[in-house]
């Protein structure tokens, strides 16, 4: 340490201990400092306010003093200097001030890092910062025209009796509760384990090991407690943010905040904490139009961004708004193409949302110039990677003209989460309860219809949903050993249903977390390993990886060169081919698919210019495919719906029979005169005509509005 | 360490060759772990292995050295301190706590295979016998992985 309490008789050990005790306060001082001071900014005749800032420095200068780190206290000296003559109403706050102050606040925020790191005060002298604190105590026509302030209010009974009630706890102490309170968990599985396994009944173990695990539970809730942080603790850091955002950009910013309250685990929230002010800077620095154009679209002049955080399901969900210009999905697309992070033909195939989501692939960032604020090269994409790691996912809405919404879905905590044990061949491997839709077992008779097989791709039929089915023995590369049930778990990835084969399904339990060592930190399908109640161990399945080597998460299939093994793939694209009265083979981009429906032609009601398919209480306007390519429909009573995404429009084709998926080489697509048909492609043994949906879709939007 | 001049090591034997490892870098032994096989796993982690809560990764000794296997391959799990943290190596069998005098050792010859001179420190003469003496740092999951690539 560069500077020591040499007057105070205290031992080195003493000291250090009332060291960290300095960094603590000054740093927990220091970070609402900031807010205040921005507020103060807003409401420069808030008393109470300035006084809370006033004792804060005073605090802070007072400790730094005693500890002899002279460079902090002379800041802290001149900034409570300034801010005792705005207090006694000598001067008034201007904008130059308040900036002045935030500065002195960074300088003691940097100089306090560094005696923590055990660096002294750090390397700057901050020079020019205390000869402008010198220069504005000094300037003397900014001492007229204050208002006059009451004088300080004595501090408030509930101030001083709030301290006593919480404790400050180092991190370690609690993580290594958190560990203990792991091993609890493992050695309360073994017991329950070892019970089921001894024969006869001995009632007083029973009950002990009922009493055990209700304190086990408990036990685990309270640690767990002890890691909560509440969202409201990330936020606090935004209005500093902003003000500095609306400085260096000329624009301004109003913050709305709900759900501050919102509680997450501590590690959670330091994962989180950089993609939030990513996410903050790229609204207000790309999504919040200039003044002179939100003047003009009749917005108000001071963009809003809006936080809102709240649990779902299990998880939290963050909402970061803002009500500017949107993503243009045009432009998105054209930088996409021109990065070449996806082929002409596969961008033809995305919806608007899958465009605006492309935004979170790697290497993108549409920001035209760069500026000092965003556009350093890290963009979305590290947000999405961040918030993946710990299992959570990003999702982006937009409205265009009328904003953005950024979607971060978090897990509460990492630690100790439900999972599924399930095993394939001779392995054990937990799937996180987050990433779970549904368990499906089948018996031998049911298991044979459970699976369609389309040109050797699996399908299940889930609710009415079809979805793509992969063999967990396959991508693990293990030899499976399969009973004559048929186990499939639903599982949900990205946002995107998938089913996925295993042998056997062991049941749910608590599952520990453990992080995986170093050295297998190149398997991303394991995002850790936990330890059964008999010792053995699980590997714990990372479902988005599992996904995309199946190749069923979204994006993949049409994705260029995102993985070397995808690299072979990317060239073929898959199609559901089908066939509408006595027209060749019919083909659409299965992406643009949602689901394919047996439909009896008296459920589709014609309506003027229409004909509409009544659903749930939900209607869907229905394109006869037949009639509009101007052939004769098989006369069939029941026929096929395939419900399609176009754009925003959920729309259903009509057509005879659906033959399934095939892949294609788009590289091959032979251009077609025909104003519904984009092209003719070799798919699978047969070739088949793709259709261009937004040509459909639109003749009949037209045809309905006529 | 009790010879100021010298070395502890700890010997084993992989594949029918006697190793030294710095009786400092080992943590403890452990005879015939159960291990958890991983999927997709390179060839040199033979897994996981539960050392009283913790988990650690198996590392097969006879693959990382570039020799043959034979029947009681890795039975023995040598449980290492690494600067990446806690791994298991897997061994044959485990031999005596060895005082070699530091004149006795002098650098690997050129003559061995690659993969095993880039796992030695250097080879030491003790009692009529070879030492060769393993290099800790060629566990470190960074070489590991570089050595996957290649």
């Amino acid at each position: 340490m560069e500077a020591s309490a040499e007057n105070t008789g205290l031992t080195s050990s003493e000291e250090q201990e009332l060291l960290k005790e300095f960094l603590a306060e000054s740093n927990d001082n220091l970070a609402r400092l900031d807010t205040d001071l921005v507020q103060l900014e807003q409401e420069p005749g808030n008393h109470e306010l300035l006084g809370a800032i006033f004792r804060a420095v005073h605090t802070l200068k007072g400790s730094c003093g005693f500890f002899g780190y002279a460079r902090l206290q002379a800041v802290a000296h001149k900034a409570e200097h300034l801010l005792s003559e705005l207090r006694d109403g000598k001067r008034a706050l201007t904008s130059g001030l308040s900036a002045l102050l935030l500065r002195s606040a960074d300088a003691m925020k940097r100089m306090i890092d560094a005696i923590g790191r055990g660096k002294g005060e750090g390397d700057v002298f901050e020079r020019s910062l205390l000869q402008q604190l010198d220069a504005a105590l000094e300037h003397v026509e900014e001492r007229h025209a204050a208002p006059v302030l009451e004088s300080p209010r004595e501090p408030s009974a509930n101030e001083s009796a709030g301290t006593p009630n919480s404790l400050r706890v180092e991190v370690s102490v609690l993580d290594r509760l958190l560990d203990l309170v792991g091993e609890l968990v493992i050695t309360k599985n073994q017991l329950h384990q070892y019970r089921d396994g001894s024969t006869g009944t001995d009632t007083q173990l029973e009950s002990i090991v009922q009493r055990l695990a209700v304190i086990t539970s408990d036990l685990q809730d309270g640690v767990m407690r002890t890691r909560m942080q509440s969202v409201g603790t990330l936020w606090s850091k935004l209005p500093r943010v902003l003000r500095d955002l609306s400085v260096n950009l000329g624009k301004k910013f109003t913050l709305e905040t709900n759900g501050a309250e919102t509680e997450l685990d501590r590690t959670i929230i330091e994962t989180i904490r950089d993609p939030l002010i990513h996410i903050i800077r790229n609204a207000c620095d790309h999504g919040i139009e200039a003044p002179d154009v939100r003047s003009a679209r009749q917005k108000p002049a001071a963009g809003r961004i809006s936080l809102n955080a709240f649990h779902e399901a299990g998880q939290v969900t963050i909402e970061i708004s803002d009500d500017g210009a949107g993503i243009d999905p045009s432009i998105v697309l054209a930088k996409a193409v021109e990065r070449g992070l996806l082929t002409e033909w596969a961008a033809q195939q995305l919806s608007e949302r899958e465009i605006v989501n492309l935004v979170l692939m790697p290497g993108f960032s549409t920001a035209k110039e760069v500026t000092n604020l965003s556009g350093r090269g890290v963009g979305m994409d590290v947000v999405k990677t961040n918030v993946e790691r710990v299992g959570g996912s990003v999702e982006l809405v937009s409205r265009p003209q009328s904003g953005t919404t950024v979607r971060l879905r978090v897990p509460l905590t990492l630690a100790i989460v439900p999972g599924l044990i399930v095993t394939a061949g001779k392995h054990l491997l937990a799937i996180p309860q987050a990433n779970l839709q549904e368990v499906v077992k089948c018996e031998a008779e049911q298991a044979r219809t459970a699976l369609e097989t389309i040109q050797g791709n699996l399908f299940h039929r889930w609710r009415g949903e079809l979805i793509p089915v992969g063999d967990l023995s396959t991508v693990l590369q293990v030899p499976p050993a399969r009973s004559r049930t048929l186990n499939l778990v639903i599982l949900i990835a990205e946002g995107r249903r998938f089913g996925l084969i295993v042998d056997r399904i062991r049941g749910t339990q608590e599952i520990v977390v453990k992080p995986l060592a170093a050295h297998l930190s190149g398997l991303n399908e394991y995002s850790g390993a936990t330890i059964m109640g008999d010792g053995k161990l699980a590997l714990i399945l990372d479902v988005t990886t599992i996904a995309s080597r199946l190749g069923v998460a979204s994006g993949t299939d049409y994705r260029d060169g995102t993985a070397e093994e995808k690299a072979e793939d990317s060239a073929e694209h898959a199609v559901l081919t089908f066939a509408a009265g006595s027209a060749v083979r019919l083909a659409l981009p299965l992406p643009s698919v949602e689901r394919v429906e047996d439909v009896s032609m008296k459920d589709i009601q014609q309506v003027t210019g229409r004909a509409l398919l009544d659903r749930n209480n939900h209607l869907l306007p229905v394109i006869d495919v037949a009639k509009l390519l101007g052939t004769e429909s098989a006369a069939d009573d029941v026929r096929k719906v395939i419900v399609c995404q176009e754009g925003e429009q959920v729309v259903g084709l009509l057509v005879d029979q659906v033959f399934g998926v095939s892949q294609c080489d788009p590289a091959h697509l032979f251009q077609s005169p025909h104003r519904f048909v984009r092209g003719t492609v070799r798919a699978g043994e047969t070739v088949a005509d793709v259709l261009r949906l937004e040509e459909l879709v639109s003749n009949s939007n037209r045809q309905g509005a006529a | 360490m009790t010879a100021v001049d010298g070395m502890t090591y700890v010997s084993f034997s992989i594949a029918g060759h006697c190793f030294g490892l710095c009786a400092s870098e080992v943590e403890e032994v452990v005879m015939a772990p159960e291990i958890t096989e991983v999927p997709l796993a390179p060839k040199y982690l033979s897994g996981l292995i539960n050392l009283r809560g913790q988990i650690l990764p198996a590392l097969r000794g006879s693959v990382l050295l570039g020799l043959p296997e034979d029947g009681e391959t890795g039975m023995v799990s040598l449980i290492l301190r690494l600067k990446s943290g806690l791994v298991g190596l897997q061994v044959d069998r485990i031999g005596e706590v060895l005082q070699v005098d530091a004149s006795n050792c002098e650098p690997a010859p050129g003559n061995l295979s690659p993969a095993l001179k880039k796992s030695l420190k250097g080879i030491c003469r003790t009692g009529g016998r070879l030492l060769l003496e393993l290099d800790g740092s060629a566990l470190e999951p960074a070489t590991l992985a570089e050595m996957n690539r290649n």
